[in-house]
């Protein structure tokens, strides 16, 4: 089917040519899906690596053009989340629906990315699509499966229909600042579980940084209005067990980047996994007006920002968890 | 309520409420009944707890009828068991509005009120001689008022305020009629009614009755149901969002939703009517008192484990004439001030709206808010939607309020007090230091003076960044200034004075009273500027 010839109603844009989003963009195009896809850059060529996108994909590099369907699926980077929102709120329309695909928080407010589309555009109909989503198991036609927390049924509804397929599996959940800090802190404990296989501290320290990711995860999101129980479920601990059996990726080479003592800057671990540094400032500064203690988010934010032993900062860091009061 | 707009809007309640109730049965005539049956049982136990009258016993035999009626009934019997059970209570709802009434009660409620207070007040009297101060000298008006002027001829306003006293809809109603403003219709409760004299008049000034002792799901859509109708027709609503007087004396956080999902409805409902008008305007307001009317009460009902089971309250201050006087001359004696304050008015769905009635985004960008209410291209209702965007409206509505709360000296000094007191106390809990003895109720005035200046510093840059408001004194005085005016409210009118000198020291001699003016400021996280 051509790009063009489905009516707008059925019609839905990937905002955003991340690793997921171009995954995304060719599972539900082999599907038989008509995709549009916006990236900034739209003649730039693959990343290496990555498997082409089909010609049923749509490229545009023209944001109101994507922005024209009434179902949008942001694929950007939470620290990248603003400028895109706001150019997005100069095209859309409040019947759209929207859901997200980021890990992170803004850096220096510490709101979901849900909060940021809403300051920045008057899109209203928001969701999240969070769990252990990866775009190597797409790729690789893996079994997968994600939450989609909105608090519009017309959201999950609508997104788990795009998305749902015998190899697509699809929760529904109505906890969007659950499944958005549980992304958020996903990319923390990502990261020091990196820390902790660089430093070969073994299974218990692992275990120590992913229940400590957990839980603090849990304290902040509850204060928001979350339910705890939602880290328990496939967005919390799942995203974390998936991660800690395949710790590949940007945060787990940031991480060892850590332990190596690489310095702050463009080439240091935050330049790597900038949507964990976010997450990382963004927790503090949340939890900070919250009146919550992270020592997890805390300890990371400051080895990301001003570097210094990694190994001292974790032990700091798992003195604070096993001396604090629950 | 017109007279020519009465039967047409209780048609439209009734065929509402019926047709909704029909379509969640989906044609099932036993889900019909068990409605039926369901308000029978809600209706019953609240009759059986009241004192037997005529009235009473001609509901239960009404109901006796309708359950007799179901037995052979059919669906179209059972429709209008349902049908003659919603009128009954959507008769009783209906307010009236009468144009002789109103211009006999806006020309003389303000001089008769001020002819009354300047009478509690001979010395005030003859200070203003020959133009002798009013009830316009004690109310203060301000904030976002033209843009809510402007917005009656765009639209329908609901107006918001917050609710800390029954003074309060006398308030309002004076401020709304000095404005200028078209009366408001607004739900009062059913025990304002039991005077026939304040009846007739709310009566026949728009007044809708509200009975919070009916508990029956068809009796609250009928209320909602009525007010949604009102709007349609015109009528400009006032609803208090906390659903009743805020028992702690905080400002209120946590809003009724029901009632405020109205404007929602009727914008739905003016839309797909095609209506040339169809736009509804939420206007927040904050009404502030030195001193509240019903405080005691209403603080010693919050701390109450039963506080609930009090929801309505009918032996309050303001039932006791010799309370009222006292608190209306303490009110003139003292140059008190009732501040009220018209906030940014937003749309139904809680978006900013700009002096031309446009919504705009969170970049102040005009958008097309009628999309919202799209299913399939065209406006309509949609339950769970309609839901939500009503809790965005009241998060935002929230929001709102708590920036436009005016602090007063009575507030501050309170709020400081009280947590000086409780770090006095470190490890006690609230009730315990509530029961603090009367020498372990004091303060050095030095210590509270300090404090007291800490926090004038605090919340001067919340102001500046726009999270509260403040009164002149605590704006502009000296610390000594603003505890002194404090003391002098707290002296006059409560039994036991919440804060008052004793030499050197300041002693509070009701702990409760003091958490209840401290409340008004419990909510923006100042607790840690007291050291």
């Amino acid at each position: 089917m051509s790009a063009g010839a489905a009516p707008a109603e059925s019609r839905f844009a990937i905002l955003g040519a991340t690793g997921l989003g171009r995954a995304l963009a060719r599972k539900l195009a082999r599907g038989g899906t008509p995709v549009t896809l916006w990236s900034p850059e739209p003649t730039a060529p693959s990343p290496a690596g990555d498997p082409p996108l089909p010609e049923a994909v749509e490229v545009t590099g023209d944001l109101s053009l994507a922005a024209r369907y009434d179902l949008l699926v942001l694929c950007v980077a939470a620290h990248a989340v603003r400028p895109v929102a706001r150019a997005l709120g100069e095209v859309a329309r409040g019947d759209q629906v929207l859901v997200h695909a980021a890990r992170g928080l803004e850096a220096t407010t510490g709101l979901t990315v849900s909060a940021v589309v809403q300051e920045e555009s008057c899109l209203r109909k928001i969701g999240v699509i969070g769990g252990a989503l990866r775009a190597g198991a797409l790729d690789r036609g893996r079994v997968v499966a994600a939450v989609v927390a909105s608090r519009f049924d017309e959201v999950t509804s609508r997104v788990a229909a795009l998305l749902r397929s015998p190899s697509f599996r699809v929760l529904c959940s109505q906890d969007v600042p659950g499944v958005e800090i549980a992304g958020a802190y996903r990319s923390i404990a990502a990261v020091w579980i990196g820390v902790v296989d660089a430093l070969d501290l073994g299974p218990a320290a692992r275990a120590m940084v992913m229940t400590e990711g957990l839980s603090e995860a849990a304290r902040l999101a509850a204060r928001l209005g979350a339910d705890p129980l939602t880290f328990t479920g496939y967005a919390g601990v799942g995203d974390l067990v998936a991660t800690a059996a395949d710790p590949a990726g940007k945060e787990h080479e940031a991480g060892a980047m850590l332990v190596r003592g690489v310095a702050p800057g463009v080439a240091g671990a935050a330049a790597v996994a900038p949507e964990a540094a976010a997450a990382a400032a963004g927790a503090c500064v949340l939890a900070a007006c919250l009146g919550v203690k992270v020592p997890g988010a805390e300890g990371l934010r400051r080895l990301l920002a001003e570097g210094g032993d990694a190994d001292a900062m974790l032990r700091a860091v798992f003195d604070e968890i096993s001396g604090a009061t629950r | 309520m017109r007279g020519a707009d009465r039967q047409r809007v209780l048609d439209l309640v009734v065929g509402r409420v019926v047709e909704a109730q029909a379509r969640q049965a989906g044609g099932d005539g036993h889900t019909l009944e068990r409605v039926i049956h369901d308000t029978y049982y809600h209706e019953r136990r609240r009759l059986d707890a009241e004192p037997r009258t005529r009235a009473t016993q001609q509901t239960i035999r009404r109901w006796q009828e309708r359950l007799r009626a179901l037995r052979t009934a059919g669906d179209a019997e059972r429709r209008e068991v349902l049908a003659d059970a919603v009128r009954d209570f959507a008769d009783e709802i209906v307010g009236h509005f009468d144009d002789r009434v109103y211009r006999l009660a806006t020309s003389a409620v303000p001089v008769g009120l001020s002819a009354m207070l300047n009478a509690l007040s001979p010395k005030l009297l003859l200070r203003g001689f020959p133009h002798p101060p009013g009830i316009g000298d004690r109310v203060i008006l301000d904030g976002e008022i033209e843009a809510a002027r402007r917005l009656l001829d765009r639209g329908t306003l609901v107006l918001t305020p917050t609710h800390l006293s029954h003074l309060d809809s006398v308030v309002v109603g004076y401020a709304l009629h000095e404005l200028g403003f078209p009366p408001f219709t607004y739900g009062a409760g059913l025990n304002l009614f039991t005077n026939p004299f304040v009846s007739f008049f709310m009566h026949n000034l728009g007044a809708y009755r509200v009975d919070r002792k009916k508990k029956a799901d068809l009796y609250k859509d009928t209320l909602k149901e009525y007010a949604t109708a009102t709007l349609e027709f015109g009528y400009h609503n006032l609803f208090f969002p906390g659903g009743t007087r805020s028992r702690s004396g905080a400002v209120e956080q946590h809003l009724k939703l029901g009632l405020l999902g109205a404007g929602l409805r009727a914008y739905v409902n003016n839309l797909r009517e095609g209506r040339t008008k169809p736009n509804v305007y939420v206007v927040p307001c904050t009404i502030n008192y030195y001193l509240v009317l019903e405080a005691e009460t209403l603080i010693d009902d919050h701390l109450k484990e039963a506080g609930k089971s009090r929801y309505i309250i009918d032996d309050d201050e303001s039932t006791r004439p010799e309370r009222v006087l006292s608190f209306l001359r303490n009110l003139f004696q003292l140059d008190a001030r009732i501040v009220v304050h018209f906030g940014a008015p937003l749309d139904p769905f809680g978006n900013p709206v700009d002096a031309d009635g446009r919504s705009l985004d969170g970049r102040g960008r005009p958008i097309d808010v009628r999309r919202y209410t799209y299913v399939r291209g065209v406006p309509a209702h949609d339950s769970q939607r309609d839901v939500e965007f009503t809790r965005q409206l009241g998060a935002a509505l929230a929001v709102e309020l708590h920036r436009r709360n005016t602090v007063l000296s009575t507030h501050a000094v309170a709020f400081a007090a009280f947590e000086a007191l409780s770090r006095r106390h470190p490890g006690v809990d609230l009730y315990r230091l509530l029961r603090l003895r009367a020498s372990e109720r004091v303060l050095p005035e030095s210590d509270l003076l300090a404090t007291v200046g800490r926090l004038q510093g605090v919340l001067t840059e919340r102001a500046a960044a726009g999270a509260l408001r403040l009164g002149g004194r605590v704006q502009h005085d000296e610390p000594q200034d603003v505890v002194a005016d404090a003391l002098r409210h707290f002296g006059i009118y409560h039994n036991r004075a919440a804060l008052r000198r004793e030499g050197d020291r300041l002693a509070a001699d009701d702990m409760n009273l003091l958490l209840y003016y401290h409340n008004r400021l419990s909510s923006y996280g100042l607790e840690q500027v007291i050291p």
